[in-house]
């Protein structure tokens, strides 16, 4: 409880105008990436993250965090008034938003996304405030028994991750895992995969790997395949009835914020799960008044929109903590924080308190921006969802390539780039999905290294010392039942594609 | 109409056409870049930049530190060692990534020969560290406990190819003690720390480190050098503990700047002179404070005796693990 006061403490002296201006910019950006079908919230903060370069830490975050609230919130603008959810968390909220606009309450749905996302947003920030330094406090203890075994628990979710068939999520992430072993041993120092190439002994990079799968991929799917958001209506405004709705449906927007944010804790399952979960909630405390859900109920929208927001606060607790991120988005924060040479994990809350507070700061802070910002922005953004999306996938490919160039001053970087574009390219055309392999990547050498020096530590009688630590027991357990439900999923669903 | 305004624009214009027009070709006519290995944020950097800022006014010309991250420096010297060789390319060149590194890879495409050595600029002294409640306080104790025990000693290492790892081990060895190294995370702060503080380790070779973060969780039991070091002069040096490890300066964590070979002598000379006025000047140790303790000014000629015989002294290690694996 002192970390909260300390944080609302913190906001003055962490929060200056550069934090403030980013986060705003931070949000603009996430909304509308978040609007645009397509671009969605990761291809927004890995884009950002070459310009995080050369600001502080804590103005870095403040621009990430913004775009990945932004962007958890702009979905619902397209799901809501064109159909299509402009990401795939957003098409929750475009069961009952959508009935909603064509009932011709538009301005309602719309409204209720709003006062969803910036309440789901709020409560995970002041969750993830009283979670976040007692969790670090305790992972200060943890050794690399513990932190092989939460990183191998994140592991076990690859199969979930992917949508369709989890054969194809845990092909992902085994290819993912493969990546991560390019590069030197973390133990010996042996050069693996590189071909006798000093470039490959730093191992793929976390840039060039996530711009390349997801934005030169995407940038070729939309020449081949473009979306048009055509018929939008205009004619949007704040609607002063739905903000009655926080007192009338309360209940609801408490428990889809608590749902959101601990689907969000969990590593791998994410903003989609969270909607959808919380709306399936949501249909056994139907009101008899309420239309039917799928027609345009408004507690269906509450309830999608506000878990998706809260997972950010959640999906961050186990990152910052623990170092260990639960899905592609928060891994490309963690990237972020890294570059800035700031290592998020137990040791941060000692080592750069500061930058904590800060984060903590601009999160509560961008949940409550969220709500001005997007009412003011609504009619705008929505009359951005007419602007030709090829425009848009042009300006997407030169950031892309800029971006990736300028961390690193690497022309190889951008070869890699390129390349992963088109293995993202040939991987989505084929239905495979690309958060697992992402996962993988991030959570394979983490595993690796405390892995290996857990059986380092333990001098050669791994069970044994394994028997002294109750935690990493605990945790192998919920691996094994991980590994249980995987395999459940595996044959309870015999047909590996899904159109 | 005040009859002198007329003369004086004019001679205001003059001067300001002359003060806008150096002499032809004097270096430097643009702004010079400093390649550092670290992140923005790390503390060193902040350190590079206060010695760019005072070099920038002796130079007239901007001088901007440029971090170049990854492979544990070996990127921003392969960067250094392949630019244009033309003095407007600093490149801030480390024990462990020029020497070390190179000793574990030759591949690597840089060699001391690279470089052309303008100053050494730093000298960090590596620890030997435990954990807060170890019953050892100086290396002499920490000898004697370690013989009580009947398994051999979990050592953290920095990186597993590592300088800090040559150093420790070579004191393990002098010491005789029976260890078993795990390298534990890339830095020698951090991941290593938090091995002694859940008990994973039992020593870690540690840097004095520049900030008080883990005052009171971890102790330094000396310095892994033969001579006392300002930055941490109470604490006993491994000669004192009478196991010496005989490798003199080059254990010391060292930097400094060079530029790339083939650099003009007189742009070189332009570089030795400002930065050695600048590293030994009274004005970086105050406006560092507390941190002025790690400067360690070496001149060109005793930097380069430095590169050779830190690449002496450290290949039969290197050898010795790479023998090993």
């Amino acid at each position: 409880m002192e970390f909260l006061w300390d944080a609302f403490a913190g906001f003055a002296s962490a929060t200056g105008y550069q934090q403030i201006l980013a986060l705003v910019i931070g949000l603009s950006v996430g909304i509308v990436v978040g609007a645009l079908p397509g671009v969605g919230p990761l291809l927004g903060v890995v884009m950002a993250i070459p310009f995080t370069f050369y600001m502080d830490p804590i103005t870095a975050m403040a621009l990430l965090i913004g775009i990945y609230q932004g962007a958890s919130y702009g979905g619902a603008l397209s799901a809501t008034v064109i159909g299509i959810p402009g990401t795939p968390m957003a098409a929750a909220t475009m069961l009952d938003g959508y009935p909603m606009a064509l009932a011709g309450r538009a301005s309602e749905a719309v409204t209720l996304s709003t006062i969803g996302s910036a309440f789901g947003g709020v409560v995970s920030g002041i969750l993830l405030i009283l979670i976040a330094p007692e969790l670090a406090a305790i992972a200060l203890r943890f050794g690399p028994a513990e932190t092989a075994c939460f990183a191998l628990l994140g592991l076990t979710t690859m199969g979930a991750l992917s949508g369709g068939s989890p054969f194809k999520g845990w092909l992902m992430g085994f290819l993912g895992l493969f990546i991560a072993t390019i590069g030197l041993d973390p133990v010996t120092g042996v050069q693996r995969f590189t071909f006798g190439s000093v470039y490959l002994d730093g191992g793929v990079t976390l840039i060039p790997l996530l711009v390349g799968l997801f934005s030169i991929s995407e940038v070729m799917r939309q020449i081949e395949n473009p979306v048009r958001a055509s018929n939008v209506s205009m004619g949007l405004g704040a609607s002063a009835r739905a903000f009655g709705t926080v007192l009338t449906r309360g209940i609801n927007y408490i428990r889809s914020s608590v749902t959101g944010v601990m689907v969000g804790v969990l590593p791998g399952v994410g903003g989609v799960t969270a909607s959808f979960l919380s709306y399936r909630l949501a249909l056994l405390f139907k009101k008899d008044s309420d239309p039917e859900f799928g027609k345009g109920n408004p507690d269906g929208v509450i309830a999608a929109e506000t878990a998706n927001s809260a997972v950010t606060g959640g999906a961050l607790i186990p990152m910052l903590a623990l170092s260990i991120p639960g899905d592609p988005i928060v891994a490309v924060l963690m990237g972020g924080l890294v570059l800035q040479g700031v290592q998020p994990g137990p040791q941060m809350f000692l080592e750069n308190l500061h930058v904590v507070q800060g984060i903590f700061a601009v999160f509560i802070l961008g949940a409550v921006l969220l709500l001005p910002l997007g009412l003011v922005f609504m009619r705008g953004i929505i009359g951005m969802l007419r602007l030709p999306l090829w425009g848009v996938m042009a300006g997407v490919l030169m950031v892309s390539i800029v971006g990736t160039y300028t961390v690193s001053r690497e022309i190889l970087d951008i070869y890699m780039l390129l390349f992963f574009g088109l293995v993202g390219y040939v991987l989505r055309k084929g239905d495979y999905p690309l958060a697992p392999l992402v996962v993988g990547f991030v959570l394979g050498p983490i595993f690796e290294s405390n892995f290996r020096r857990t059986v380092l530590v333990s001098q050669g009688n791994l069970i044994d010392y394994l028997g002294t630590r109750p935690i990493a027991l605990s945790v192998l357990a919920l691996v094994a039942l991980g590994i249980l439900f995987a395999f459940y999923q595996l044959r309870s669903r015999p047909q590996p594609s899904r159109a | 109409m005040n009859h002198k305004l007329i003369p004086t624009l004019l001679g205001a214009a003059a001067l300001s056409i002359l003060g806008l027009t150096p002499a032809f070709a004097e270096y430097p006519e643009k702004p010079i870049t400093i390649i550092y290995p670290w992140p923005a944020g790390d503390p060193t950097t902040a350190i590079m930049r206060t010695i760019g800022e005072m070099a920038t006014e002796k130079l007239g010309q901007p001088i901007v530190v440029n971090s170049i991250t990854g492979a544990g420096g070996t990127k921003a010297l392969t960067a250094g060692a392949t630019a244009d060789a033309d003095g407007y390319t600093i490149v801030s060149n480390w024990v462990a990534a020029q020497v070390g590194a190179k000793l574990f890879n030759p591949d690597l495409p840089f060699d001391n020969d690279s470089f052309v050595p303008i100053g050494n600029v730093y000298g960090i002294p590596f620890t030997i560290t435990v954990a807060i409640d170890h019953p050892a306080n100086t290396i002499s104790e920490f000898v004697e406990w370690a013989r009580t025990q009947d398994a051999p000693l979990n050592y953290g290492v920095c990186a597993p190819q590592s300088v800090p790892r040559l150093i420790g081990e070579q004191f393990m060895q002098s010491a005789a003690l029976d260890y078993n190294p795990i390298p534990f995370g890339g830095g020698c702060g951090g991941e290593n720390i938090t091995g002694l503080l859940n008990g994973s380790l039992d020593v870690s070779v540690g840097i004095v480190p520049l900030t008080n973060v883990f005052k009171g969780q971890i102790k330094h039991l000396g310095l892994i050098t033969d001579d006392p070091h300002p930055l941490a002069p109470d604490l006993q040096t491994a000669k004192d503990s009478g196991y010496p490890i005989g490798w003199g300066s080059a254990v010391l964590g060292w930097g400094g700047l060079a530029v790339p070979a083939g650099t003009p002598d007189d742009v070189v000379a332009v570089l030795q002179e400002t930065f050695g006025e600048v590293l030994q000047g009274d004005a970086l140790k105050e406006s560092l404070g507390g941190q002025a303790a790690i400067i360690n000014y070496l001149g060109p000629d005793d930097f380069q005796d430095l590169w050779g015989s830190s690449s002496s002294l450290l290949a039969p290690a290197v050898d010795a693990i790479l023998m090993s694996q």
